[in-house]
């Protein structure tokens, strides 16, 4: 039954990180509505309370706010807001371990700045 | 008018064999619960108290404060559903199930029981007693949700049902739950498929009730920890292990309690992986461990 | 959030008079009676085809009837029972529903006995035969319908609430249903022995209690509502508690 979740983590958490998604690639717009906790507990057969503590979740962090009796929008700045978020985590979520990684398996940190910088001119030429 | 159902100290002997032993619980209106339990755990004589289809040995089953047993006021705002369906004469047709259970159930849809007997393509005119074991659960699962009964109890009803129709019946409980929020038990012994419908689960264990818990919170109390030996049993030391094995100088433990990130970090920072634990996993070594204590006792 | 209401206007399930067992079972009844009386009726034309006719046919034939009562009875306490409980209602409603369900039942068989002694004498007067009765009845000819209708409620009644006592008691599980059954049988004997002059293995007993050998229609009466009376306890005591158990049907 659970197509789209797996145990690591709290389903209202899953939830919420997807919408933080869609907010992030522009999908859910700034000032637009979000679908109702209902939809998305019928969508992905859930308790309504499961889905109701994601939203407020989001709520809590800004991403989200409430218009009474209109329901969920997406707030103006989430996705200034959220991108900042994924920045200030990015080297402690992506590099640290990459680095980790590298370090057991052997790979000198001078080889990965090289290939890196390759990336970088492969764009500039474009 | 919200609905509230509790028990304390609820007990049921049937001759020497106690099948629900000194149970307390409360129930909120607005909330599905799942009911956990192995066969033979008490899970059916719990229900059947609750609904005031026997009389308690000892302690209390409340309706809204009033015992049930005996009481027209309690007992008219609930419905148990049981594999058996109790609809009517085999001898009868369908159309007489609905019948009946529209001139006894005080908040009965019949428009929408005639909805779902079409979702199930299940015709109204058929015999009762003809019905396949699949058709008998999906007759069984549209008297309770058309019931829209204050406090809606489903036994393990639905399992006859096959895979799609078991997909109609959790789409149709959610969606009439949100529409109609009421007082919903579902009792089950096959966890995954339903354990995100529920917002709080409840786990009997041979006649006992030993876990009610926000499903959420319950789904995050186990973890399966994996490393060197000497390392996980360090590390584990003070936990509630619920099972340890071995594999050379590997060694995995299940534990169950608070398993926070910060624990985490700090397994993962010793060496050790730490795996999520699936609910039916989490219940089947919270149900077997417990046997074993009592097996030594 | 949430608000519970039922549907508007009465209040089903609470309890009330039973019309839609009543209406049911009495319609049944009443074709299977006409189906009846045709079948004696043609039984009798048979046989005066080939002998002369002595006795009331029907007479003979309503001797049946307790069991078709008595069926209808275990059919309350076996199926219908289980069926209201699991339908929000209590037993103690369900046994009052019942008593008047069985009340208007059984007056219903025993009008229909009635009547069919009025339709056979039609067919008598016309043929002229004699429409004779047995002994061992509260009434001494078919002309004294009130006898005819009093004795039909009481055997019918008798029989209908032992069934319901058999019913339920079987519900409840096979120790209960012999017991039931046993007391049920004893009672329809001593039911039969105030009403059955000629009812011979017990007539000893029946002299020392209504200290004639006579049947006496008045006593006959009260000592078969006491009769039932008692079924209708052992009834109650049988259901007040009953566990609804979880068959599958």
């Amino acid at each position: 039954m659970s197509f789209a979740f797996d145990d690591a983590s709290p389903i209202y958490r899953q939830i919420a990180d997807r919408i933080r998604g869609e907010v992030l690639s522009g999908e859910l717009e700034p000032d637009k509505p979000v679908m109702s906790t209902n939809q998305y507990a019928a969508f992905y057969r859930i308790n309504p309370a499961t889905a109701a503590k994601a939203f407020q979740l989001l709520v809590d962090e800004g991403v989200l706010y409430k218009r009474r009796g209109l329901g969920m929008f997406v707030s103006p700045d989430a996705r200034e807001k959220l991108r900042a978020e994924r920045r200030e985590r990015f080297f402690e979520d992506v590099v640290e371990p990459m680095l980790a990684e590298a370090r057991s398996i052997g790979i000198p940190v001078s080889e990965i700045i090289r290939r890196i910088e390759v990336h970088e001119h492969e764009e500039q030429d474009e | 008018m919200t609905v509230r159902v509790e028990a304390r100290n609820l007990s049921l002997d049937y001759g020497d064999v106690e099948a629900i032993r000194d149970v307390s619980l409360s129930l909120a209106d607005g909330r599905i619960y799942g009911l956990l339990g192995r066969n033979g755990s008490g899970k059916t004589s719990l229900m059947s108290l609750l609904a005031g289809f026997r009389r308690p040995t000892a302690g209390e089953a409340l309706v809204d404060g009033e015992p049930v047993f005996e009481n027209g006021n309690a007992t008219r705002k609930v419905c148990l559903i049981r594999e058996g369906a109790d609809t009517v004469d085999s001898m009868e047709k369908v159309e007489a199930g609905l019948e009946f259970a529209a001139r006894m159930r005080p908040y009965w849809d019949d428009a929408y029981a005639r909805r779902l007997l079409d979702r199930f393509e299940l015709s109204a005119r058929k015999k009762v007693g003809d019905l396949s074991r699949g058709q008998r659960a999906a007759l069984a699962v549209t008297l309770g949700l058309a019931s829209r009964a204050p406090v809606t109890m489903f036994d393990e009803a639905y399992l006859g049902l096959d895979a799609p129709s078991r997909y109609v019946f959790y789409d149709e409980l959610l969606r009439d739950f949100m529409e109609h929020p009421r007082l919903v038990v579902v009792s089950t012994h096959l966890i995954e498929e339903v354990s995100l419908l529920f917002e709080e689960v409840l786990i009997l264990h041979e006649g006992r009730l030993i876990l009610q818990d926000e499903a959420e919170a319950f789904r995050m109390r186990g973890a399966n920890v994996i490393g060197p030996r000497d390392t996980v049993d360090r590390f584990v030391a003070g936990m509630t292990v619920l099972e340890r094995r071995e594999l050379g100088p590997t060694a995995s433990a299940v534990v169950y309690g608070e398993f926070d990130d910060h624990l985490r970090r700090k397994a993962v920072e010793a060496g050790l992986e730490v795996g999520p634990l699936p609910l039916q996993d989490l219940f089947v070594h919270l149900t077997s461990s417990q046997e074993g204590e009592d097996d030594r006792s | 959030m949430t608000g519970h209401s039922a549907a508007a206007g009465q209040s089903p399930g609470a309890p009330s008079f039973p019309w839609p067992l009543v209406k049911g079972h009495v319609s049944f009844a009443l074709l299977v009676w006409a189906g009846f009386v045709a079948f004696v009726l043609v039984v009798i034309l048979a046989v005066a085809a080939v002998r002369g006719i002595e006795v009331s046919g029907w007479d003979r034939a309503t001797e049946a009837v307790r069991f078709y009562a008595v069926f209808i009875g275990i059919h309350l306490g076996y199926s219908q029972l289980p069926l209201h409980i699991t339908h929000g209602q209590t037993r103690r409603e369900f046994a009052m529903q019942a008593a008047m369900f069985a009340g208007v039942f059984v007056t219903a068989l025993a009008a229909m006995v009635a009547a069919g002694f009025v339709l056979e004498r039609g067919l008598y007067e016309v043929a002229g035969w004699p429409q004779d009765v047995s002994d061992g009845r509260l009434y001494t000819s078919p002309s004294e319908l009130h006898w005819i209708f009093v004795q039909g409620w009481l055997v019918q009644g008798l029989w209908f609430v032992g069934g319901a006592l058999i019913g339920a008691a079987w519900y409840r599980g096979a120790w209960s249903a012999g017991i039931a059954l046993t007391a049920a049988i004893i009672v329809a004997i001593v039911s039969q022995m105030f009403i059955t002059s000629d009812w011979t293995p017990f007539m000893n007993i029946y002299e020392q209690a209504a200290g004639s050998a006579d049947i006496q229609p008045a006593l006959a009466t009260l000592y078969n509502l006491v009769l039932i009376g008692g079924l209708l306890a052992a009834c109650w005591y049988v259901i007040r508690d009953i566990p609804i158990q979880n068959k599958a049907a």
